[in-house]
Order: C-alpha cells, then structure tokens, then sequence
C-alpha cells in the first residue's frame, strides 16, 4: 500500500536523530557495464560491481549530541559507521525493513541556506563494506 | 585514546603482551592489526549521556569500539567510558 513518509528512522552509529531530519534517499545501485560484443544488433548492458549511496537531510542542530556533535567527527574518520534507515520509527519486520549500510560520510556541509530560511543541511554516506545495502526484517 | 586489546597467537604475544594490553594505534594500524585475527579488541563498560543513543540515557553498556567510532560517540556527548577500577589483591 503506498503511504506517506512521515515517520522515517535515521540511525547514524547508533544514534537516533529521526526528529532531526526531513529528507531520506537511499541508492542501491550497481554499475552498466556495456558487454556488447561484435556482431550484435542490440546493445547489451551487464551489471558490474555494486553501490551504495545514503543520503540524509537534517535541519541543523549544534547542540550536544544532536546533528552536528554526531556528524562532524566522522567525516574526518576513516572508520565505517552503521547507517540504518527505515520507512517508520517501528521495530524492523517485513513491512518495515531496516535499510542498513556500512558506511563512510563523504560529504557533510554543516551550513548552507539563505537569509530567512530554516538552517538545513546533508550529509552523503558512501558503502564501505562488500555487503553493500541490507535489507534485514528482524 | 587508548583501547584494550587481547593477543590471540603467540606471533601477536611476542608483539605485544600476553594476554590483555593497552596501546593506542592509528586507525589503520587497529583495522589492519583487527583483519589479521591476531589480536582482538577487549568489550569496554560505557555510560550513556545523551538521549537518542541506542542504549537509555544513564545505563551503561559493554561494547567493543572501534578506536574512531568510539571517538565520534565520545566527542559527540553521547556515551563515556566506566574504567573500572584496579582489582585489588587479595590478601593473603
């Protein structure tokens, strides 16, 4: 049933900061690799190697231990961290799978707006492991 | 910071210690000395300080973090370490 996004779980090296985001996207990708060969007709696409992409807006918070004081520190660390996303705030189960990567933050612009506007900001994770993006229901 | 570590080969006891040893490696050196399966990180006791850690504000927990993820959770006003204090000898 489609539904609407209300409710999103954001769960950044164990830390909850649901109630500090507005915005999940989340790519679970693998490479086109063109396998066309000579004498073909039509060209053929093969799947090469596998990727994951995560990326989060969150309103800006620079209080302890909210987005700033979580973020920050790891994008300057070489360590994975787990993200773990999921559709609502309920427990992980068929309907509500969690979205979980081994992942490295690659981009964090702790400002960026306008005159007026509400502080928001992103941060991009990037796969670090040979898992990729799971999908576990329990 | 430090973290605590336990030999397992005795290639990895002539390296360092027998047993459980403090040392504080770069990033690098814990993932690669980690993946080599010679040693092992030993679970450290934290407290939780802030209110949207996977654990309940003010509960502690025994975990075994990596030196920069552990950083991260420290810095960001989330968990402290509880180092426990020395046993002391029994008497005689």
């Amino acid at each position: 049933m489609a539904f609407t996004l209300t409710d999103a779980f954001i769960s950044i090296n164990g830390v909850t900061l649901s109630d500090q985001g507005n915005h999940v996207t989340i790519e679970d990708m693998r490479e086109e690799k063109d396998a066309t060969a000579f004498g073909a007709s039509n060209k053929v696409t093969a799947k090469g190697l596998g990727d994951g992409t995560i990326t989060i807006g969150f309103f800006q918070n620079f209080a302890a231990g909210k987005v700033h004081a979580t973020l920050q520190p790891l994008i300057g660390s070489q360590t994975p961290v787990t993200v773990e996303i999921r559709a609502t705030s309920g427990a992980r189960s068929a309907t509500n799978p969690g979205i979980v990567m081994s992942a490295l933050l690659f981009s964090y612009n702790p400002l960026d707006g306008d005159v007026g506007e509400m502080s928001v900001m992103t941060a991009i994770f990037r796969n670090a492991s040979q898992t990729g993006i799971t999908y576990p229901t329990s | 910071m430090a973290n605590t570590y336990r030999a397992l080969t005795p290639a990895a006891v002539g390296v360092f210690a027998a047993g459980v040893f403090e040392r504080e490696f770069t990033a690098t050196e814990e993932r690669d000395w980690l993946d080599s399966g010679l040693v092992e990180l030993v679970p450290r006791t934290y407290r939780v300080l802030s209110d949207n850690y996977a654990v309940a504000q003010g509960e502690t927990f025994e975990a075994a973090l990596l030196k920069e993820n552990e950083a991260a959770l420290i810095s960001g006003g989330h968990i402290e370490r509880v180092d426990k204090p020395p046993t002391s000898k029994r008497k005689g």
